[in-house]
């Protein structure tokens, strides 16, 4: 039987302190640093520091490493590395059924899909993220929607999207849902509305956290706020054409679209998406989730790094579909211990260091 | 020979591509030039129709391997049948589609025109029967999806063909706010069947339907695809018997295309898509295909084909085809091609894996809960009173003479419409004549023909335009003439209409009340047809709601709560009214008008499912009745009251379900009980409240009696007083169980 694995591609803020020197502390295939290489290269010419000096620096410092210009560019090389050194490294019967990301883990994903190169992709993001370096536009915040055992709490979503329906009626208030990530909501505004929703969102405690919680360093990513950084990039590359691949491996999106690989997905379209929808629009990560586990029931999902923190989300989502009869935080942990773990987060490093080892072949 | 055709037609797959030498070179990128002359597929849209026809194989051969682990229950193929996937190619989910059980490629294909479907995973819960089958619930493997346009559909006979008929022609009816947000202007409708299904009178009447109605230059947006594969089970379909019996239809136009060769059929399909939905006339595409895997997986197709015939069919596997050309075209390379073949099965297999380890039912609660029947909610919105007065010109039914009930149930009518744009009606002569009995008087002429409307003569078109017009988002309200002209086309409520919410888990329905004037006591005119007295063949329908007043006022009240009904919970009611009582005045003598009744406003309080009670509580004898059978008991109860004996009358006014509850407590209350039952002596109500009694009551069985119609249709002339209850006959036995 072959074992089949989905690949997810985490989203920003998933490179925090305790990543700092993710790279020389990581195993890569030489695939990987070729990537690093190229990244490196790039930001170079573009006056801006490499991913390796920024993994590099002594000291983690969030106006450095969480800079909209340096922080998409870095989880998206070091998840683009664990990648391709995952692919290296698979043997005969295990395969990668399908791939998606969580927000800027699209651009991510349209990398290890195969439908763009690395550079293609790493332009995308690049791009997006020069959109902001003039400022953030507005900003998000977290909210939960779930209990303790990450079970979505019934009707909870849309009280919040009602909620937010209320907001958006006075004036100078903007507010939409960014996100929709397993358990949490992430939410998205111009400055009046985020003070509007921490105002008017009850407080909801989880864990050692209180809510809503607002991301910092964040614009307001997936909604209409960010239209004119959509007609940007459209215009940039139109005149920088993307050359579209293939592509590889099933890709689904932030509407659980499927996009089929070899010439199955139209690149217009895919183009479209990415510069259109994929930026205005809310980001449906639960469905890309649901849709996964659903059309592709792979063996076991793994989490790229840099990072693990998407792990919750995807954990909740397969919670809310009770998959392999997973139905509570307990049932997920306690799945997590067997080896044939549902989760297997690349950025955790016992995780990582047991799933590589047990791959029949290495580089 | 293998006696596993699955297994063959998989191998030869795989051989094909893997012997492949020297495929030709991939096409570049940005090659602009058309795959093949006639062909506007662009090479993504090819390889899409590629992956939806190999999805649709990897669940046939799924299905029969969950069948081998005793997991699934379905395992008749699409296999062959890959040409529908270009119907859904070539329309839109706004496109209703009734389908036939081989449309696995159609239901691939539309799902890739919508975000976040996962129709293996939800095909393959559908296999193994369970719970969480989005569309049935496990309670049936049918093709479906409310957000795809796919009502579920349980036919193998075509039994779906009227309704698709019917939604097509209420397309017209409807408007901006009466149409479904499903739909869209342009929207047409797809009907599917095969080739020996269209020998069945649903899809003859059908196509005489539909060509009666743009023979009158009527908009009738249909798409018959007809998936002709030249075998019905075992029995060949004569050859060009398809083509020959439909060509030369009035009003209808016929296409053909070859849906095993993507490249040849796919505009060809478009063409007749597009003649559909632009001149807004019936087009019947008659789609040449193959059935591959025999009829199911218990088929023993080499019983009656022979080896090489089967082998024929199975040379010209679609997918196959399909796949060819993809390598042929430099789309893939065969590696490639295999490659995407094998993740897809291997996609399929780990889909049922995870179904079958998914919930069943285990009780008949969850089974039925879809078929439950809700009351109407009693708290409802008044009319708009200015509307209303406007409406009537001040002169409100309710402050006028009291009337029949025809006359009263014609005001109620009026009443409806006026408040609800989306209720339509329609019938034989329901129009101007305003039916045999004057219930539909002057509908036409208040709300126009688009609403009230006379249909063909034939009563399955009837409630399949009843279905249909319900399915685009109308409130219809049929008329069938008489109760024996019900039972030609009973199974479009039995089989079609009632089934929808069952099938479908509630999330589709067909509200209507569908009006059949009933019974018998004509006076001898008319013999059987215009004196039905059998309902039994409506009686154990589920879901199903009837209806039997027998005052006017009863009639008024249960006809709005009908109507609430429909609307609120997406109800079928059969409302049967009484011809005998249509015009009746009087109840005891000439002239008493003590058969009339004044019009209830409509804000006046009704208790749907509840019985009324004629006499005191703590009567010498019940007699439990409906209907003429009522009035009758009426009768006898003031005849028996001049004798000093105190009866109490029970009208039933539901006949399902029954309110076995107040049957039961008003028996309890009663010294002894006689039922009148105007329907036979077998399959009546009679036997249903007799084991009500029996069940509920219980104690000395002999205090029961009924007294029924006999086993005979109706007779012509006086005869019919021999077979029928009668006011004397209801006096002679009272008297004699209350021992006088």
């Amino acid at each position: 039987m072959t074992q089949r694995f989905l690949v997810v591609a985490p989203g920003r803020g998933t490179y925090g302190r305790q990543e700092l020197g993710w790279i020389n502390s990581h195993s890569f295939s030489p695939r990987a640093l070729d990537l690093l290489a190229k990244a490196d290269a790039a930001r170079l010419k573009a006056g801006l520091p490499s991913i390796t000096e920024l993994d590099s620096s002594e000291k983690f410092r969030p106006s450095l490493h969480q800079s909209g210009a340096n922080s998409s560019a870095l989880i998206f090389t070091l998840a683009a590395m664990d990648f391709v050194t995952l692919e290296d490294r698979l043997g005969d019967g295990q395969k990668i059924a399908g791939v998606f990301g969580n927000s800027m883990g699209w651009y991510s994903s349209l990398f290890t899909s195969g439908h763009l190169s690395f550079e293609d992709a790493y332009a995308i993001v690049e791009t997006m993220g020069q959109r902001q370096k003039d400022g953030l536009i507005g900003g998000q915040l977290i909210y939960p929607v779930c209990n303790s055992q990450w079970q979505i709490i019934d009707g909870r979503i849309k009280e919040v999207e009602q909620q937010l329906a209320e907001l958006n009626k006075q004036d100078g208030i903007e507010v939409y849902v960014s996100i929709y990530l397993g358990g949490n909501l992430v939410l998205a505004g111009n400055n009046a509305g985020l003070e509007a929703l921490k105002n008017s969102l009850p407080q909801v405690e989880l864990g050692s956290h209180k809510y809503p919680f607002q991301l910092a360093m964040h614009s307001a990513f997936h909604s209409p706020l960010l239209s004119p950084a959509s007609l940007d990039a459209k215009a940039h590359f139109a005149t920088a054409p993307l050359s579209w691949q293939r592509g590889r491996y099933p890709l689904i999106d932030g509407r659980g679209y499927n996009w089929l690989p070899y010439g199955g997905s139209d690149s217009a379209a895919l183009q479209d998406y990415t510069l259109g929808h994929q930026v205005t629009e809310s980001y449906d990560f639960s469905a890309a989730v649901r849709i996964a586990l659903r059309e592709y029931n792979p063996d076991q999902v793994i989490l790229l790094g840099p990072g693990s923190t998407l792990g919750s989300s995807i954990a909740q989502t397969m919670i809310s579909e009770r998959w392999r009869g997973i139905k509570s935080r307990d049932d997920f942990m306690n799945a997590q211990k067997n080896p044939n773990r549902p989760l297997i987060a690349l950025g955790r490093s016992e995780q990582r260091d047991a799933f590589f080892s047990g791959l029949t072949t290495g580089v | 020979m293998e006696i596993n055709r699955a297994l063959v037609i998989d191998r030869n797959f795989r051989e094909h591509f893997a012997t492949w030498t020297s495929p030709p070179k991939l096409r570049a990128p940005r090659d602009k030039s058309p795959l093949a002359p006639g062909c506007s597929l662009t090479p993504s849209e090819f390889l899409n129709i590629l992956y939806a026809q190999m999805q649709n194989r990897a669940l046939d051969l799924v299905a029969r391997e969950l069948r081998a682990e005793n997991e699934g229950f379905y395992t008749i193929s699409s296999s062959g049948h890959e040409g529908n996937g270009l119907v859904a190619f070539h329309s839109k989910p706004t496109d209703m589609a009734f389908l036939h059980y081989r449309s696995g490629p159609f239901m691939m294909q539309r799902a890739r025109q919508k975000p976040a479907q996962s129709p293996i995973f939800d095909t393959c819960l559908s296999f193994v029967a369970s719970k969480e089958d989005p569309i049935a619930g496990g309670r049936h493997k049918v093709w479906g999806s409310p957000e795809l346009g796919v009502p579920p559909q349980t036919s193998t006979i075509a039994s779906h063909a009227p309704k698709a008929v019917g939604a097509a022609f209420a397309h017209g009816r409807s408007n901006d706010r009466t149409r479904s947000p499903r739909l869209n202007k342009d929207s047409i409708y797809i009907c599917s069947f095969g080739d020996a299904s269209l020998n069945h009178s649903t899809i003859q009447g059908s196509l005489n339907t539909a060509s009666w109605i743009a023979y009158q230059k009527l908009p009738l947006p249909i798409l018959f695809l007809c998936e002709d594969n030249g075998l019905g089970i075992s029995v060949a379909t004569p050859e060009n018997w398809v083509q020959q019996s439909i060509r030369g239809r009035a009003a209808i136009s016929y296409h053909q295309a070859d849906g095993t060769d993507v490249l040849a059929a796919s505009d060809a399909i478009a063409a007749a898509v597009a003649e559909c939905r632009t001149r807004r006339r019936p087009v019947f595409l008659h789609l040449k295909v193959v059935r591959l895997m025999g009829h199911a997986g218990s088929d023993p197709e080499y019983r009656y084909r022979s080896i090489e015939d089967i082998e024929a069919s199975e040379a010209l596997d679609p997918l196959l085809n399909t796949a060819s050309q993809a390598v042929e075209l430099g789309l893939m390379s065969p590696t490639e091609l295999l490659y995407q073949y094998e993740s897809i099965l291997e996609q399929a297999r780990a889909a049922g894996q995870e179904a079958k380890s998914r919930p069943r039912h285990e009780s008949p609660e969850t089974i039925m809960e879809p078929l439950e029947i809700q009351s109407p909610s009693s708290a409802f919105p008044p009319p708009e009173a200015d509307k209303r007065k406007k409406f009537w010109k001040d002169k409100l039914p309710e402050k006028g003479k009291p009337k029949h009930l025809a006359k009263l149930l014609n005001l109620a009518l009026h009443d409806m419409m006026s408040e609800d744009e989306r209720i339509i009606m329609f019938g034989e002569d329901v129009a101007i004549k305003g039916g045999v009995y004057t219930v539909t008087s002057n509908l036409t002429k208040r709300f126009g023909v688009a609403r009230v409307f006379n249909t063909l003569l034939d009563e399955q078109a009837i409630l399949g335009l009843a279905i249909g017009a319900a399915q685009t988002g109308l409130l219809p309200i049929p008329e069938i003439q008489y109760l024996a002209y019900l039972h030609n086309a009973v199974d479009q409520i039995r089989g079609e209409a009632c089934s929808l919410k069952f099938f479908s888990e509630g999330q589709f329905t067909n509200p209507m009340v569908v009006r059949i004037a009933s019974f018998a006591y004509q006076k001898g005119f008319g013999g059987h047809f215009h004196n039905d007295n059998s309902i039994a063949s409506l009686r154990d329908i589920p879901g199903l709601i009837l209806a039997a007043p027998s005052t006017p006022a009863d009639a008024v009240h249960m006809l709005r709560a009908s109507v609430r009904m429909a609307n609120e919970s997406g109800a079928v009611v059969g409302f049967l009214e009484p011809i005998a009582l249509y015009m009746t005045k009087d109840l005891l003598e000439n002239g008493d008008g003590l058969w009339l009744d004044d019009y209830p406003a409509p804000d006046t309080p009704f208790q749907a499912f509840e019985p009324a009670f004629y006499g005191p509580e703590d009567s010498e004898l019940l007699i439990i009745t409906y209907s003429n059978g009522h009035y009758l008991s009426r009768q006898a109860q003031a005849d028996l009251a001049k004798d000093g004996h105190n009866v109490r009358v029970m009208d039933l006014r539901w006949l399902l379900p029954l309110n076995e509850d107040a049957i039961a407590e008003a028996a309890r209350k009663a010294k002894q009980v006689l039922i009148v039952d105007e329907g036979r002596k077998t399959g009546g109500i009679s036997e249903a409240i007799f084991t009500i009694l029996t069940e509920k009551v219980g104690g000395d069985c002999s205090r029961w009696r009924r007294i029924v119609g006999h086993d005979t249709f109706i007779p012509l002339g006086r005869a019919w007083t021999y077979v029928l209850p009668s006011r004397e006959g209801i006096y002679q036995t009272a008297k004699t169980m209350l021992g006088a």
